[in-house]
This record gives C-alpha cells, structure tokens and sequence, in this order.
C-alpha cells in the first residue's frame, strides 16, 4: 500500500499534475483580510459569527474572524465575507 | 450580470432556525441549490438567499433537519407578474407593444444615401419611390440587387453603387463619375467668326484654315478660321477644296465699359430690441397659424421644422415659427470711405461674374468719384475672352480641276 502510495506521488510528480487535481486538496484564495474563496470542500461542519469550520478531503479547516458571511455556498466553491483572524488545519 | 439575473428569476430571502442548520446546508449543497448571502443572525438561526425555484426542492431537506423555514422577503419579475396579474390591461398593452416591435421591425424606416454630389437625396428618395421603394415597406420586398441595378441604369453618371440592408435601414452608397457629355456635337462643315472687335492674343487652329494672325485686329463678324481646307497637290496647285468642322481656340483683347451710380443718402434700418414669436402648424394641405400677417415696419423670418421619424422619413406635419422684428429707418449719408468700398465692392462683384465666365482681366480703369450727392464709379476694364461663333460655310460646287479644264479655260 505504501509502495503504490509512493508510485502515485512520483507518477504526479512526473506528469506535472496539479496537487489540487491529484489529491483533491483543498484551494484556498485570500484577498487581504476581508475575503477567501475556498474550493475542494466537502461540508460545512459549523458556522457562527466568529468561526467556519469546513470539513476537506484532507482533514478540516478552521477559519476564525468576527462578522463572517457566506456570500455564495455552491458545490463548487464558498466565499466567505469578514474580518479574518486565522486559518488553521487540523 | 448577477443581480439581474436574480430579479428576472425571482429569487426569496429565507431564515432557517433549528438545531441542524449546517447540516441544512450541507443537504442543500448536495441538492444543488444555491443559497448565498448567508449570514448567521443568532445561534441557531441564520438567512440566506435562493431562487424562487429553488425554494420548492427544500421540503425533504426541512423534513430530514426539522428546521423552520420562514420566507422573508420576495423580489423579482414571478413575484411582480403574480402581484400584478390583476392588471390585464396594463399586460396587454406590453404585449401588444411587443407585438408592433416584432411587426415595425420588420419594415424599412429609414433610406440612407451617401456619396451622391450631383444627385441631390430628394431626387434620389422620388425614383425609388417610383420603383415602390418607399419608407415602411417590408425588408421581404425589397431586392437590394435590383434596386442598385436600376439606379445606374436610370443615372449614367452614377458608376458604382451599393444597396444593403442593416436592421430597418436600407443604406445606399453611390459612387459618381465625370459627367457625361450627352449632347453629341454638330460636326457639320463650319466657319468660326469673330464675336466682338477686339486684338488677337492667342490662337490654337486644330481644324480649319486660319484667316487671321496674333496681333491682327478684328470685327465683329469677321472670319476668324475658314471651313474650307485646299488639298494642294505636289505641284502646289490646289487640287480641291474639302470642308471641315473649324476648330479653334481663339483669345481676343477687348475694352469693357464699366458705369455705376448710387446715391450717398439712403435709408438704414435699425432693428429694435422688440421680437414678435408666432407659431403655425401644417397637416398636409391643411395650415393654420397665429401669425397676422405682414405689418409695416416688422421684419419677419419664417422657419419651417417638419417633423421627421428618420433622417429622409418626413412625415406630413410642420412646425412653423415665425420670428417678427420691429425695426425703424434712419436717413443716413455714406461718408466717402463708405461709398469708396461699396462702389469697390460693387466693381469686384462685376469682376467675379466676368471671371465666372472664363474671362481674364488684364487691366482695370475704373475711376471712382465721391462728390456731395452720388458715387460714380466708371472706365474700362481690358479683358481677354474666347471667341469664334460657329457660323455655316458657304460651300462652292466642287469642282475637280484637271489638266484638260485647265486647258479649256486657256
């Protein structure tokens, strides 16, 4: 398993394929401190004024930040509105 | 792009309250249904955005969750037909106006002409209207092809011309060439007399036998270039006579008398600072307006604004404005430099005119003279203009003369 592990991340590195599309991490786009478009996401896990934690592919993401806005929630994509504090993997 | 999208969908403004609103979310995502402006308003309640579609896919969603879903707000075009459906009139008439758009659309409204110098639009607007190419006719009838084909055909000086269809414009770009001599020349045998008294300066014969020189004086009536060209045969004994065409460039210097006369008094009129307005209104043959009429001492401008749809699509209906102002007459006396530049004035318009003609002036004599009462300008002015008036030969019997007649009249 570990072996077949390793010739998918050679096999990537080699073809040059972007980790996003290999692995199905997630993307994260941040403008400044008031916007971040999160793409390669699985569910929200909890939403409050303060905090987004978004379930990945990959593990969780935590958002913190004061007044926090969904502006568009797509299967695509989420674009989150507010005043940003931190972004944490857990 | 987005907002209006929204409005012509329709779109409702909803709050969600209960325990599992994430899981909500999440269910919606799963459904595809877009929810945005999401916003938490208090712990286990926050408002989103979908569209008016939407909203009807939510009910498995509300019953797996068990959250109470309350619509706040609706706005869009499905709500405002809804609201309004009462209003039949008001959408037949944005039917009906639909309706005259799809119909109006698909006639010509407006004939554009470009490039036409010789031809003046109207002229142009008056054959087509002959050819049932007129404003409001349908796109269907109208043959782009034959319509250019007849316009050259109907004007020679028209080389080139192009006929096209742009929405409900029909635009058509014309090219002129050199305008065609249509009146053939008399060819018959001719002399060319001169016109007026006057010196030779300048004589190019091209066809014909020049009588006179440059330098020769002339009179009226004078023969200037014969018809009749001898054919001399070797011997320079002339053989015969032929008679041609004369054709000749011919320049004569001559004197041209030049009188005028005005009086210094005259009647100057001042207009006053009172202006009249008055309108008037014509509906084909029918005219009505509020203007009187001349009176003594107005002066009154008329101006016609008819009303047009397109630049050349001129319906029947008129505007008229009639600007009236007052004015009064003053006795008023030139002063000498004043009748010195109109006397001068009056000389150059004569000038011009003689210079229209293709006449060259090659001195100028005219003396003016200001005394107490009149101006008078008089004196010669030298001019060069063609002459050669063609006039018909006289032609002799022709006669063949040979060796044996020779002998005969010896």
């Amino acid at each position: 398993m570990k072996k077949l592990g390793h010739l998918k991340e050679n096999l990537v590195t080699a073809l040059e394929i972007p980790e996003d599309l290999a692995y199905r991490e997630v993307l994260l786009t941040v403008t400044g401190r008031e916007s971040v478009i999160i793409e390669n996401y699985n569910s929200i896990l909890k939403y409050t004024v303060e905090e987004v934690e978004v379930l990945t592919f990959r593990g969780r993401l935590k958002l913190c930040g004061k007044n926090l806005e969904i502006l568009s929630y797509t299967s695509e994509e989420m674009q989150i509105k507010g005043r940003i504090c931190g972004i944490f993997f857990e | 792009m987005k907002g209006i999208l929204q409005l012509f969908k329709g779109c409702l403004r909803i709050s969600v309250e209960g325990e599992q609103t994430e899981r909500f979310l999440n269910l919606c995502r799963c459904q595809k249904i877009s929810l945005y402006e999401i916003a938490r308003v208090k712990e286990q309640k926050l408002n989103a955005s979908l569209y008016w579609k939407d909203f009807f896919k939510l009910l498995p969603i509300r019953r797996k969750t068990g959250v109470k879903i309350h619509i706040l707000k609706k706005k869009g075009l499905p709500f405002w037909i809804h609201k309004n459906r009462r209003r039949k009139s008001f959408f037949a008439g944005i039917f009906l106006c639909g309706a005259l758009m799809l119909l109006l659309s698909d006639r010509i409204w407006n004939i554009h002409i470009e490039g036409n110098i010789q031809y003046a639009d109207p002229e142009i607007l008056d054959f087509l209207e002959e050819n049932g190419v007129v404003h409001g006719m349908t796109k269907g009838k109208v043959d782009c092809s034959e319509i250019a084909a007849s316009l050259r055909r109907n004007y020679p000086e028209i080389t080139w011309v192009s006929a096209k269809l742009s929405g409900t414009r029909l635009l058509l770009t014309v090219q002129e060439g050199k305008k065609q001599k249509k009146e053939q020349k008399n060819l018959s045998p001719c002399d060319l007399e001169a016109e007026t008294e006057g010196e030779i300066v300048k004589m190019i014969t091209r066809a014909g036998t020049p009588l006179v020189k440059t330098g020769e004086v002339c009179k009226p009536g004078d023969i200037l270039v014969s018809g009749k060209v001898p054919i001399i045969n070797d011997s320079k004994e002339v053989v015969r006579e032929s008679y041609v065409h004369a054709d000749a460039d011919i320049y004569i210097r001559h004197t041209v008398s030049y009188y005028d006369e005005f009086p210094l008094a005259y009647e100057k009129e001042i207009p006053e600072e009172k202006i009249r307005k008055t309108y008037g209104l014509r509906f084909g043959n029918w005219y009505a307006s509020l203007y009187e009429g001349a009176e003594k001492g107005w002066k009154t401008v008329t101006e016609e604004f008819p009303l047009r749809i397109t630049e050349n699509f001129c319906l029947p209906l008129s505007f008229y404005l009639f600007t009236s102002t007052e004015y009064r007459k003053v006795k008023s006396v030139y002063t000498k430099e004043e009748a010195i530049q109109l006397a001068e004035k009056k000389l150059h318009l004569f000038e011009k005119k003689l210079m229209e003609k293709g006449v060259q002036i090659s001195e100028n004599n005219v003396k003016i003279d200001v005394n107490h009462t009149v101006c008078t300008s008089s004196g010669k002015l030298v001019i060069i203009e063609k002459t050669g008036r063609e006039t018909p030969v006289q032609q002799e019997e022709e006669k063949e003369r040979t060796a044996v007649d020779g002998e005969q009249r010896n």
